[in-house]
């Protein structure tokens, strides 16, 4: 067996992928070839440090912490929609009074401008009453 | 309970099941999160993040599709946000893997304190090792690789939750393992 061959196997006896000739023929090389033994060995070390890891556990009180950041982040909720709601009617009350405010301050301007243009009707009348003196005077 | 049970009485809102839910799925979910990050502490904040994940967003699952796999889907992208929030943090000098220095000097043992010093040493080693080939697998790779080996899920559970066919799952896990050996390789020649 080359070294090449052992190197394209290497993955599949890893695996345990490899037929009993197969993996024979592999060993055969592996006693002969010092290089390929110790490409063989790292790779056998890579995962042997997954599956260590794979065997670590959680804490025990790692329910408990769960549980506890659960409530804790439920009772924030609770406090900011408590908070948010309050000022929410604030925020709609106060919207509301400018409104009106707002409204009344516009519906005076208007009224104001309005007047402020119109000739008063007594003083049109005076004028008319003038203007016939005098067209009187006029045809005397 | 039964773990359907469990499941209809989660999404029905009954907060009394959730220590039950945590007990079922607490050991895959620190699993997963385990084989993104490789430190315990670190695992567990994250099994924390995604179990609160759960909790708040039960109404958005879908009743019928497998609750399993839409927490292994949380738990990997609770993972994935984590590497990219630590790679963004230590991108100023995160270049270890090319100058062979630590990238976090203060790197706490996951392993149980009953070991000794040497053998936490080489525990921490090989955990910084692990984590540095894996961190060098296009992302894809590296969550089917990583849910294939870290929680022995079939080809089929794999394609659920990565939404992708089983023959591409076979393609990447066979791609992730080949990619893995010519680093690990080419770091014993160096």
């Amino acid at each position: 067996m080359e070294c090449s061959e052992f190197k394209d196997q290497l993955q599949s006896m890893l695996d345990g992928q490899l037929s009993a000739a197969e993996r024979s023929r592999m060993e055969n090389h592996q006693q002969q070839c010092p290089r390929c033994a110790a490409e063989l060995g790292w790779m056998q070390q890579f995962y042997g440090a997954i599956e260590q890891e794979r065997r670590v556990t959680p804490s025990t009180e790692l329910t408990d912490r769960i549980l506890d950041q659960w409530a804790l982040n439920r009772l924030k909720g609770r406090e900011r929609n408590l908070v948010f709601g309050r000022v929410e009617r604030l925020f709609i009350a106060a919207s509301i009074l400018i409104a009106i405010l707002g409204g009344v301050k516009i519906g005076d301007l208007i009224h104001k401008m309005e007047t402020k243009d119109r000739v008063p009707m007594e003083l049109a009348l005076l004028d008319d009453l003038a203007m016939e003196d005098i067209g009187a005077l006029i045809e005397n | 309970m039964e773990e359907q049970e469990l499941i209809r009485a989660l999404v029905a809102g009954e907060p009394q099941v959730f220590r039950e839910i945590i007990d079922f799925y607490k050991d895959k979910v620190f699993r997963t999160c385990m084989g993104f990050v490789h430190q315990r502490e670190d695992a567990e904040d994250l099994t924390q993040e995604v179990f609160i994940q759960v909790f708040g967003n039960i109404r958005s699952f879908r009743e019928g599709s497998a609750f399993s796999t839409w927490i292994y889907r949380i738990a990997v992208n609770a993972s994935l946000n984590h590497l990219r929030k630590k790679k963004r943090l230590l991108f100023p000098t995160g270049f270890g893997w090319w100058t062979g220095a630590s990238e976090e000097k203060e790197r706490t043992s996951h392993h149980e304190t009953s070991q000794s010093p040497e053998e936490e040493m080489l525990a921490s080693e090989l955990s910084e090792l692990i984590d540095r080939s894996l961190a060098t697998l296009p992302e894809k790779q590296r969550i089917a690789f990583t849910l294939s080996k870290y929680e022995e899920l079939s080809q089929k559970e794999i394609s659920a939750i990565m939404e992708l066919t089983e023959g591409a799952v076979e393609s990447l896990i066979f791609r992730a393992k080949k990619n893995l050996q010519e680093r690990l390789l080419s770091r014993i020649k160096n």
